[in-house]
């Protein structure tokens, strides 16, 4: 095969060969059709005119094969706790190893590998896979053809789970470099409520490409918390993908921390179809040296008293480049409805850039819309302050740029959790700023 | 302590101070007063460091050595302290962080061992508790949703920390009503000493009736145009600044 989609053309031909029930091959034969034709996005398409996809076409990708856990397990370590379940994926695929052992599993939530479920019982897939569209765009044709494994998380009516749900998807060192697609499926039941973290991290050596979709489900009056950890290393360009259906008076909390250094790019595409359901959106990027890092957001509002509330933030240093893409589509049935957007930007070096465009749609006037977006320097008078109590510029840059990203992690109310997620992006707070 | 020279300074392009000279020694509190432009404020930020005033002439000698010599955050080091008028906020960095992070950067620089976080919460409450300072606002990030005369109340408590040899309180009195002043004025008196000095940059003799100066000094268009003991606070709150603007400058 030629053309732009020749990086992933052995997926074309190994699709027929992994089995499966016959509604995914025939959705993952159409996937390929659609991926073939449409090719890997370039900047020709709006939404990705300021976010190039790097070159993945000097590399020559395997679809991924099940491998040793040992490099994983230090990697995976600090996302282990007594006090949470953990499901892990090596190179796109489940290890049994390193995920908590089945026993400890809470009540009323069903887990599993979605490798297992596919073959344990794929008809409770099928749902999923009904309504699959060509409007999502490439990456996410790709997803369908070749995912292999990923969470499948359900949580039954009125169940509060109090374990944390952590799902942590590893890039290993390996000889060939692995594309890795992974799709997740959560869904909670009426009145259920889950907290979850799902993290992308790899070692510093791992070469590939990760593509993970997660898609979500909530029923009314359920609730969930996520935290997503986008940490990829260099060599492996990290597409992401989230997109959730809110039903009545339902809550969605998600706060992602996007570290890199790999180039990454983070969809969030929340419906919002029930009545008075809340989305609660925050994240930031960090990012440094030649790093490229983007989250794209699209709230849908479409039914009445829904609210969705956005904070992100961006740091940019070296030449790094950062994108926030935030777009609000308000229907004509969502009245009464709430809906504010912020973003705001520091800029660490003179090369570095932030791209913040905020997108409105608003076909009702019963509406309530704020947007802001700023974006600057790190501030002067903020910085000498802190000069001229002793503190060096070096110093004073590391407080005042975690102090900005603070604002992000102290959304998250579980301590053991905001911990670990301040633990964990330290290091990339670390070695910003120095050179300014 | 502090030996000024002939001091000439512009903030941005324009010549604000134009040749002042001043001594200060330790345990002394000097007051300077003065219109609205004379160049108070400028000199509380050049000797700070501020970036945007350039020194084009003159000298200072801290401690017997060149103060201008020393960045900003040295001259900190060295125990120079600005209280500030406008003091700024820092949302996300807790002024316990702030102020240990600064304590630290000092004892670093005069050889001694970090203070860790629980020992600092010690020096910290008792400090607070000497200028009166809520305990709440000492955990708070620095400055964010303060009012004024907790922001002021923070400078006088950030200085009871880190011990400076030579505080310069820029306009502490402003924005302040009478019971704010008194309980700022009245942190800065305990904190009064043999081996610190205080410069007192104030525009009226309010603050003056609560932390009495040793000196009292007037500067006009950028240079010392009179000094004398407290009691000129006085004769300049009845016969304001315009009697000494219209006459030439006075030697000291």
């Amino acid at each position: 095969m030629t053309g732009p989609s020749a990086p992933f053309s052995e997926i074309a031909s190994a699709v027929p060969s992994w089995g499966g029930p016959s509604w995914l091959s025939d959705a993952r034969k159409s996937a390929v059709a659609r991926f073939v034709s449409a090719g890997l996005p370039t900047t020709r398409i709006e939404a990705w005119r300021t976010t190039p996809l790097p070159d993945l076409g000097k590399m020559a990708y395997a679809p991924g094969s099940a491998s040793t856990a040992n490099q994983a397990g230090a990697l995976v370590k600090p996302f282990m706790a007594s006090d949470v379940v953990t499901l892990v994926f090596v190179d796109g695929f489940h290890s049994e190893t390193l995920s908590s052992s089945v026993a400890t599993w809470p009540k009323g939530v069903r887990l599993a590998p979605m490798s297992r479920q596919l073959v344990v019982s794929p008809e409770d897939l099928q749902p999923w896979f009904a309504d699959m569209g060509a409007t999502d765009g490439a990456l996410h044709d790709l997803n369908t053809a070749a995912f292999r494994d990923g969470a499948w998380v359900v949580v039954d009516d009125g169940v509060q789970v109090q374990m944390e749900v952590r799902v942590v998807l590893v890039s290993t060192s390996t000889d060939q470099p692995v594309a890795q697609h992974v799709r997740s499926l959560v869904q909670l039941g009426r009145g259920a409520s889950l907290r979850m973290m799902v993290a992308v991290i790899g070692a510093r050596e791992a070469r590939g490409f990760t593509n993970s979709h997660t898609t979500i489900t909530m029923a009314e009056r359920s609730r969930l918390d996520l935290v997503r950890v986008h940490e990829s290393p260099p060599g492996v360009p990290h597409f992401d993908a989230l997109s959730a259906t809110l039903g009545a008076h339902s809550v969605l909390g998600d706060t992602v921390l996007q570290t890199g250094p790999s180039w990454t790019r983070s969809e969030i595409d929340i419906v919002l179809n029930g009545e008075r359901a809340t989305a609660d959106l925050g994240g930031v990027f960090i990012a440094r040296g030649t790093q490229v890092s983007d989250i794209h957001t699209l709230l849908s509002h479409q039914a009445p008293g829904v609210i969705s509330r956005q904070n992100y933030r961006g740091l940019a240093a070296d030449e790094a480049r950062g994108v926030f893409h935030g777009q609000i589509k308000v229907e004509s049935e969502a009245r009464g409805t709430d809906a504010t957007q912020n973003n705001k930007n520091m800029l660490l070096s003179k090369r570095a850039s932030v791209h913040s465009t905020p997108a409105l749609e608003i076909l009702t006037d019963d509406v309530k819309c704020k947007h802001g977006s700023a974006t600057g320097q790190i501030d002067q008078a903020q910085l000498f302050y802190l000069r001229s109590r002793g503190i060096d510029s070096v110093d004073a840059i590391r407080i005042l740029t975690r102090a900005f990203a603070s604002e992000i992690v102290s959304r998250l109310s579980d301590e053991s959790t905001r911990r670990l997620i301040e633990a964990q992006i330290a290091p990339s707070l670390e070695q910003l700023g120095v050179a300014a | 302590m502090l030996r000024i020279t002939d001091l000439h300074a512009n903030a941005g392009d324009k010549p604000i101070l134009k040749g002042l000279s001043l001594n200060v020694n330790g345990g002394e509190v000097h007051a300077i007063m003065g219109p609205n432009g004379s160049g108070k404020s400028t000199l509380a930020h050049v000797l700070a460091g501020r970036p945007g005033y350039t020194v084009t002439g003159g000298e200072v000698l801290y401690k017997s050595s060149p103060l201008f010599d020393l960045a900003p955050e040295v001259r900190a080091r060295e125990g120079v302290f600005l209280a500030y008028q406008y003091p700024v906020e820092l949302p996300g960095v807790s002024n316990l962080y702030f102020l240990r992070s600064a304590l630290n950067a000092i004892r670093r620089h005069r050889g001694e061992d970090d203070m860790d976080a629980i020992d600092f919460l010690a020096v910290a409450k008792e400090k607070a508790k000497l200028v009166e300072m809520d305990e709440a606002l000492v955990k708070r990030n620095v400055n964010e949703g303060f009012s004024g005369g907790e922001k002021k109340r923070n400078e006088i408590f950030q200085m009871a920390v880190l011990d400076p040899s030579l505080a310069i309180l820029d306009e502490t009195d402003s924005g302040l009503d009478i019971d704010a002043l008194r309980d700022v004025a009245a942190g800065v008196n305990k904190l009064r000493s043999e081996d610190r000095a205080m410069i007192i940059v104030t525009h009226y003799q309010r603050l003056l009736e609560y932390i009495v100066p040793d000196f009292v000094h007037v500067l006009i268009d950028g240079k010392i145009a009179l000094s004398g003991g407290k009691e000129l606070a006085l004769e300049l709150e009845s016969k304001g600044y315009e009697w000494l603007e219209k006459e030439p400058a006075q030697a000291r």
